[in-house]
This record gives structure tokens, sequence and C-alpha cells, in this order.
């Protein structure tokens, strides 16, 4: 939080409901706001100490979840063949797709009357919830009891930039904060030696979307995810070059920080205040960082586990650096694995051939990191999430209406599969019931908005109350355009 | 043309200082109400370093190059393949940022820390991002360590005396003069890194770093 920032949430605090609509550059949604009885005039403020704006606040409530570790599956994995097990889609494999199913639908891929397609794979039921898993992930079946499956996600984006950015920002277009940047401007972080919200890669590939579904959108650029390497050492550059000495460089970014500081009150710009600030956590990070993010110090059993090989890009060096970041005290974990994007056009990411390769590059780590935090006490104040960004169709992709040699399907926004553990949700629990195809969520569908407001929930927050003045709106990561409730039947 | 006509606008040149009331009127800038201000792109943070520090070889053309790879960076999938970095003083090293060697596997890290895109996908706009990793580029990566001590020399031939050595610095990289207030605090600066080192050139690359990562510096 900057200075002109805070100013502006003193001042909207002072500011009667008849002046902000006078103000308001958008007035109508001021109107419709205020008359329906949304407190857009009054802002809760969250006041962080402008020279160490990442210190922890306490939460509106008690949370659940100190932290999140979010998984990303980039290209979004088919939930048919990993969750949602749909007995009836196996009787019709290879049946034309019946029309209600495609009056209005529109799709990336599929064209006239596709054919539908059963799993792929053998399914069981594991553990004493009896939750339905495909073999491909033999790891992740041996801990289901500790995991909350959600059926019923739904989007209403279906290409991968745009329902990326629905899943991390709450809306589909550019220019709105992350989560990670919600939660670090609400919650700040409990270590002030690393950021509070980092960003570990995999999968060889970056999401479609890029840094945007990290950054901040209108909110202090402090709170954007910083991206470590996924290969070799996490940071470049933690150490200083021969011959600067640490005191010598204190001395400089000492020097650097009232020149940057005259800068500001010159220019105004909140950037400038937003360097400083990253200049100061760069100085931390080179104390903290060799230590966190070297896995190599793990003991055998812990790499056994994950099974991992350090120096290598992988899923599991991610997700065991996630575990490591948590326990320093992180707030918000983002990997992203990419390579989930299954029509069947190519190998690499046909349901019969690069889809099991990815199912085993995220199986064992996934697994191990719900393990580990459990062993470690974290998994009760971890949340921890897993889920692409939209899921698949029950029909087999028939790009240019054509049947493909491989085997794929398309992008479906109607349903998919996440699942959640620790933190505050139900263990051995699943939420949701798609149809008998699992084409669209038949019970208790949720909106990546409910998942939003819930997630702020476990961590302590109202997501009605979260939320940030710009351009005239008090705008909240559930979005204010929509409706959004608390998922109460994931709830612990 | 186009170019040409929205440079030389009146509304391009504005002034870029800003103020709470724009900020709270106009934040993005959408509106024109002042004149651009943003961090450099990732290929022109690396050409001005080399360019005020005097390493820069503007040299046009001609095949990719090398600058140097922080370790443990290059570990191509072909282990034949070689990054064949220029030696200190060789013209190749300190070629534009145009035209260092793409691997989109490996992309160069100085550049792909401040937003220059993977090549993948098209890219409609860069994000300009603002992170710590940044810092520790500008402040220690090979690259910028070298144009540093390049900056240094260049302070130390434009003036036999300390004050002019700092005010020469301070213009070569903004661009204006030092004002009073800045002059103090670099030499402040320099006085105290010469006590903790008592070598005199090691104060000076310690000024000149700070230099080469003012706001005003990184900032267009």
């Amino acid at each position: 939080m900057n200075l002109s920032n805070q100013l502006r949430l003193e001042r909207a605090n002072l500011v009667s409901r008849r002046h902000f609509l006078r103000d308001c550059t958008t007035g109508l949604s001021a109107l419709y706001f205020a008359a329906n009885g949304m407190q857009a005039a009054s802002v809760q403020g969250i006041r962080h100490d402008p020279e160490n704006p990442l210190n922890a606040l306490p939460p509106h409530f008690t949370a659940k979840a100190k932290r999140v570790i979010f998984l990303h599956m980039a290209g979004a994995p088919s939930q048919l063949e990993l969750f949602d097990y749909k007995p009836e889609l196996h009787r019709l494999d290879g049946k034309d797709c019946p029309q209600e199913y495609l009056a209005g639908q529109r799709f990336a891929f599929i064209q006239g009357t596709p054919k539908l397609l059963g799993p792929q794979f053998k399914f069981a039921q594991h553990g004493q919830s009896g939750a339905w898993v495909s073999d491909r992930l033999p790891h992740f079946s041996k801990v289901v009891d500790d995991v909350c499956f959600v059926k019923t996600m739904t989007t209403d984006q279906f290409n991968h930039g745009p329902a990326e950015l629905m899943v991390h920002t709450g809306f589909a277009r550019l220019g709105f904060p992350a989560m990670g940047s919600w939660v670090t401007w609400g919650l700040g972080t409990e270590n002030a030696n690393l950021p509070g919200y980092m960003v570990l890669l995999s999968g060889g590939r970056p999401p479609r979307a890029g840094k945007a579904l990290w950054g901040t959108g209108f909110i202090p650029g402090v709170y954007q995810g910083v991206q470590c390497r996924s290969v070799g050492s996490p940071v470049l550059n933690v150490e200083n070059p021969d011959g600067v000495s640490r005191d010598l460089r204190r001395v400089a970014l000492d020097a650097l920080k009232d020149l940057n500081e005259k800068t500001h009150s010159e220019f105004g710009d909140p950037e400038t205040l937003t360097r400083i600030s990253q200049y100061e956590m760069a100085f931390r990070m080179q104390m903290a960082v060799p230590g966190v993010m070297d896995i190599s110090k793990e003991p055998p059993h812990i790499h056994e586990l994950y099974g991992t090989k350090p120096g290598k890009e992988s899923f599991g060096n991610n997700c065991l650096l996630a575990r490591r970041l948590a326990e320093a005290g992180v707030r918000f974990i983002q990997l992203f694995h990419w390579g989930w994007d299954s029509h069947g056009a190519a190998g690499d990411e046909a349901l019969n051939q690069g889809f099991q390769t990815r199912c085993t590059e995220v199986d064992q780590g996934m697994a191990a990191l719900i393990g580990d935090l459990k062993q470690r006490g974290m998994l009760k104040d971890t949340l921890v999430v897993w889920g692409g960004e939209f899921g698949r169709t029950s029909m087999r992709e028939n790009r240019g209406g054509q049947e493909m040699k491989l085997i794929g399907r398309d992008h479906n926004p109607n349903a998919f599969t996440f699942w959640m553990a620790g933190g505050g949700v139900k263990p051995g629990f699943t939420y949701g019931e798609t149809d008998p195809i699992g084409y669209r969520a038949a019970i208790n569908p949720v909106s990546l908005h409910d998942f939003h407001a819930t997630l702020l929930h476990l961590m302590g927050m109202d997501h009605l109350k979260l939320t940030y003045p710009f351009q005239g709106l008090n705008h909240r990561l559930s979005n204010v355009t929509k409706h959004a409730e608390i998922v109460k039947g994931l709830l612990a | 043309m186009m170019l040409r006509e929205l440079v030389l606008s009146a509304t391009y040149r504005q002034d870029n200082r800003t103020s709470p009331e724009k900020l709270d009127k106009d934040p993005r800038n959408r509106l024109l109400s002042r004149g651009p201000r943003q961090r450099l792109g990732a290929e022109m943070v690396r050409d001005q370093a080399l360019a005020v520090s005097g390493l820069l070889n503007s040299k046009l053309a001609g095949p990719p190059v090398f600058p140097p790879l922080p370790a443990g960076v290059w570990d191509p999938f072909i282990g034949g393949e070689k990054w064949p970095t220029p030696k200190a003083g060789e013209p190749d090293r300190y070629r534009r940022a145009l035209y260092t060697h793409v691997k989109r596997s490996i992309p160069y890290p100085a550049a792909a820390t401040f937003d220059a895109p993977s090549r993948e996908v098209c890219t409609q706009r860069r994000i300009l991002s603002n992170t710590p990793v940044q810092a520790l580029a500008t402040l220690n990566d090979a690259v910028f360590r070298e144009a540093a001590v390049a900056l240094a020399g260049r302070m130390t031939a434009a003036d036999q005396a300390i004050p002019g050595q700092l005010a020469a610095g301070y213009k070569l990289v903004t661009g204006r003069p030092a004002d009073a207030s800045v002059l103090k605090r670099l030499t402040a600066l320099r006085d105290g890194s010469l006590s903790l080192t008592q070598d005199p050139s090691a104060a000076l690359e310690n000024v000149a770093s700070v230099l080469l990562n003012l706001d005003e510096v990184l900032t267009k």
C-alpha cells in the first residue's frame, strides 16, 4: 500500500454516498449497487504499513487456511479420464451424441454430430470414502480420504487464455488482480524475507495467458506473484558480484531508496514505490532464498516420496519446493503444469498418448505433497487446490467433422473437477454431481466466483468486504458483476 | 510516419508527472491526462545499461551473439549445442539485445525476467511487471556488473575531482544535471562505500551500480 492509495482509502471512508454518486465515473453501476444496498461508498480498508507493505494483517474472522498451494493443470485435463466416472458414458461409447447436448453449444473444434466417448481408463473406488479415481493416478488414489472433490465446477469461457484468467482473476479479460495478489494484499505474508506470492512453472511451457495470471491489475505491484525459474537455480543472481559485500550493497540500497523517494515525490508514480519495496525484498531474498529453495538438502526418504531429482524441471520438484515455501511462511504458492490440452490432434496431447505421460508427471508429486503436509501437521491450515481452466467434452473430438486417428476431447466449460485438500474443506468428500454422461453440472454447480468466495472464506476473509476501489467501483475477487456464494456444503 | 506523428504530438510530449487527483480519475492514463511513464522493455534495459556505460557495440545486422549467461542456465537437450560467450572486451559481448541468440526452451534470463515474450504464441502486448527478481538482475547479473564497472571508468575519466565524476555519472544515466540534493546523496554514498572498502574504484563502482538502478533510469 503506498501513500497515495492510503490517502484515497481514507478519503473514501469519509465521502458520503451522495458525493460518491456525484464523483463516480460509472454512475449507473453505482446506482445499481446503491439501490441494492451494497455498501459501495464504504471501503473496508486494508491498511498496510507503507514501509512494510507485506506485513501480516489479521483476517476478518478466524481462518481455517493460513496459506494456499494452487496446482493449475494448464490446458484443462479431462475430468472423465481421472475423477468423474460415468458408466453410462461407457455404455454409450461410439454412439452419436444426442442433439439435446449439441443445441446451442459452441465448441472450439467439434463439428456436426460427434460420437460420445467412454472413459478411456479403468476406474476403481479408493479409500474409506470410496472415491472413484482412474488407474492413471496410482499414488493419488492412496490419499483420496484427505481430498474433497468438486465435480461440478463451471465457467463461461472455453478458450484457454480467457478461461485461465477467469480461474485466477475472476474476469476473462486482462487487467484484474490474481487471487494470490488479493490474498497477499488482504493478509500480507508471514515471512518478510520472501515474497508473499510465488509462482513455479513446469511442463515445458508457461500457461497460455502468461504473466497476467499472477499480475496485480489495479492493486499495488508489490503484491504480484514472483516467478521462480524451474530449471537449475530457482532464483538467479542471488549472489552479490565478487568484491561487493553485503554491507557495501546495503549502503548502495540506502542511497537508491533515498533517490527513488525523491523521484516519487517529483513524479507521483506508484510504480516507483513498488520498485523501492522490491529492491528491499531482493536484499532480504538474497539471505533467505538459497536455503529455502535448495531441495537437495531434503533427506532421501523425502526425495523418494516425491520422486524428485534436484536440478531438473519437474512438477515433483515444484511440489517439494511448494511445501518448503509453505513451511517458510509464504502465503500463496502457485504452480502451473502445462500440457493437458488433450484434443487428440497430435500424440503429445492425445488421451491415449501424451495425456498418460502428464498423469505420470503429476501423480506422485501431488500425492506426496498432501501426505507430506499431513505428516508435518500443516495440512489442517494449508489449502491445496488442483484443477484446470475448464473440462473436456463427453464427445470425442472430430476436428473438421472427421474421425481422428488419435483420441481426444474438446473444451467443455459446463463441468469440470477441482479437488481440494486441507485448510477447512471436508476430507474424503465429493461435492456436486454431473449428468449421466458428465457433460453438464447437474446437482450443485459451482461457478469460479463461488470458488473464489469460498477460498477467501477459508482464509478468514469475507469476499464482499475484501474490496479495492478502482475507477469508482469497489472491485472484488468474486467479481462485482456476478453472483457469488460461499459453497457451505464443502466446508469441514 | 504514424510513429513520428505520435511521438511529436503534444499529448505524447506531456509531462509525465502525476498527482493523486490524476491517479484517482485516470489511473491507467487511458484519458491521456499525462505523458507516458513506463518501465523500459526487456531489450532496452540491457541496451541502455551498455550504452550509458560506453560498452555498447552498435554494429548492425549479422549472426546472433551469445552474451554472458548465469551459471547453470545453459543445459540444452542436445548436449553438443554451445553458448560461446565472447571474452570480456570482445565486441560481440556488447551487441544490442536484439542480436542475442534465441532458444525458446532456454530463454535468455535477463530478457525473460523483464517480460520479453517466450515467442511460443503471438503477443499482443507485454505485461510490464516490477519484481525483486528484476532488482537482482540489474544489481548482480554479469552484464550489469560489467556496465557498472565501465560506467565508473567513464565517470573517472570525465573529471579529476569526485563531485565532477558523480555529476558526470548522473548526467550520463538520466540525461540531465544532478541538483544539489542528488549530488549530496551521491557524495555520501561514495564516502560511505570508500570507508567500507578502502578502495576508491570499488566505491565509485558502487555509485555506478546505484545510478544504473535508479527508478528514473529504468523508466522512460
